[in-house]
């Protein structure tokens, strides 16, 4: 007996919160791998680094050091703007199944993930975003810049 | 009607940023200082004549690396002197030897930096260099020979699994942990030991300039603290990299400023990935199982 049952439809919601942290953890390995490796293989190759925080704090670092991480923010800074703008995912929400709805451009995207940068008031974000996502289920910079995060799901 | 844009996939705008990081890494490092005058060699892990790492596994301190780079640093016009950093229980008498001997060739004012470990071989490594710096806290001393091994004959036999002897030469087999060792071969062993130990504190009481009783002190094999290494003449000074750096400044070595830099290593993939590994736990796995089921019988100091 036919039963007639409507089509599942795709819905979007927010993205999970597992999703989210899943998605960021897989780019910052992809950030380790693709940009950092490379960058102090060459520039810092014959540069004496100290191995240890607490040596590290005593001893000034050399220019090379804050140039190379200067250009390993840089480029992971772009990386999800310009992945984000064009693709609309990242590598690692692209292996999550999350996808960045809104109108975009190259600013927003920038905004969006200006969480990178260790400046103050910037480096606050590693504890305000988390907590907003937790809190109303989205980022604080979603709702800055008018964009979602989201994943698909079927239901009738 | 407007062309719908092509977007640019995933793979360009990744090697379109690779291709800046590499332009940029590569700018950067022709920028700054060119060049130190003190080269860092580390002498970090389990001392052997060559490295071995693998996926699952971290590397050690290789004999045969750690005497190039002290023989390039020996040849480098723009080195004035090496800071031997060390972090390491020892490991293979041989290797541990020649990096001491390494060190007690060179020219150039040597300071070895002891951190958290540096005992046994590679003690004996430290006490050839000029200037010997260790922390208060570091484990250090521990100048003794080690070969013990586990031996499961009586696990075999429980098992009914028999080691078909075939050897030509009484004590060919010496050390096998597949058979009980008897008191004839226990002795022999002993003895090599002990020989190995009375050239170990021959090599240290020389480097150090150490008394009878303070070589009869240190020849029980104990670790020392730092503080307790000092009142031995073990070291010299107690303190960490500023006070190394403070000491090859002053006007008794160098007296010049202190620019510290390292000998590239180029790592494959294998080794980057080896690196993320946890060293403790591996090490002490691999170890115990490569004890149980690789060989026989091995000195370390």
């Amino acid at each position: 007996m036919e039963l007639n049952l409507p089509k599942k439809r795709t819905f979007a919601k927010p993205a999970s919160v597992g999703k989210r942290l899943a998605a960021l953890l897989i780019d910052i390995a992809a950030l380790y791998f693709l940009f950092l490796v490379p960058i102090a293989s060459i520039a810092l190759a014959g540069v004496h680094l100290p191995t240890t925080f607490s040596s590290a704090l005593q001893l000034q670092l050399p220019l090379k050091a804050y140039l190379a991480f200067g250009l390993f923010l840089l480029v992971s800074w772009l990386y999800f703007a310009l992945f984000e703008l064009y693709r609309r995912q990242t590598l690692g929400m692209q292996l999550m199944k999350i996808y960045l709805d809104g109108k975009l451009n190259i600013w927003k995207t920038l905004i969006r993930n200006v969480f990178i940068i260790p400046l103050f008031p910037f480096y606050l974000l590693w504890i305000v975003e988390p907590v907003h996502v937790l809190i109303f289920g989205h980022r604080f910079m979603e709702k800055l810049t008018k964009t979602r995060d989201i994943e698909f799901f079927e239901a009738y | 009607m407007k062309e719908k844009q092509k977007k640019p996939s995933g793979v360009l705008i990744a090697a379109v940023l690779i291709i800046i990081a590499i332009i940029g890494a590569i700018i950067i490092s022709g920028i700054g200082e060119s060049s130190g005058n003190v080269i860092v060699i580390p002498l970090h892990g389990i001392i052997a004549i060559d490295e071995d790492s693998s996926l699952l596994g971290t590397a050690g301190a290789s004999s045969t690396d750690i005497v190039e780079q002290i023989t390039r640093a020996e040849e480098d016009a723009t080195v004035k002197a090496i800071l031997l950093d060390i972090n390491s229980p020892g490991g293979s008498p041989v290797a541990s030897e020649e990096i001491a001997h390494a060190i007690s060739q060179t020219t150039k004012p040597i300071v070895a930096l002891i951190r958290e470990t540096g005992t046994s071989g590679a003690y004996w490594a430290a006490s050839s260099a000029d200037h010997v710096i260790a922390s208060r806290m570091s484990i250090t001393g521990s100048v003794g020979v080690l070969g013990s091994y586990l031996e499961y004959a009586d696990l075999l036999s429980r098992f009914n699994i028999t080691e078909q002897r075939l050897v030509a030469g009484k004590y060919k087999d010496l050390g096998n942990p597949a058979k009980k060792l008897s008191s004839a071969e226990k002795n022999l062993l002993q003895q090599k030991i002990d020989l190995m130990q009375t050239y170990f504190l021959e090599e240290v009481q020389n480097n150090r300039n150490l008394t009878e009783d303070e070589v009869d002190t240190i020849s029980t094999g104990v670790f020392y603290l730092g503080t307790e290494a000092l009142d031995l003449h073990l070291i010299d000074e107690i303190g960490n990299e500023k006070t190394a750096i403070a000491y090859l400044e002053s006007a008794a070595v160098l007296n010049e400023t202190v620019t510290l830099k390292t000998y590239p290593v180029h790592k494959s993939l294998i080794e980057e990935l080896a690196g993320l590994t946890n060293q403790i736990g591996f090490s002490t796995g691999r170890g115990m199982a490569s004890t149980l089921l690789e060989k026989k019988f091995t000195i370390t100091t």
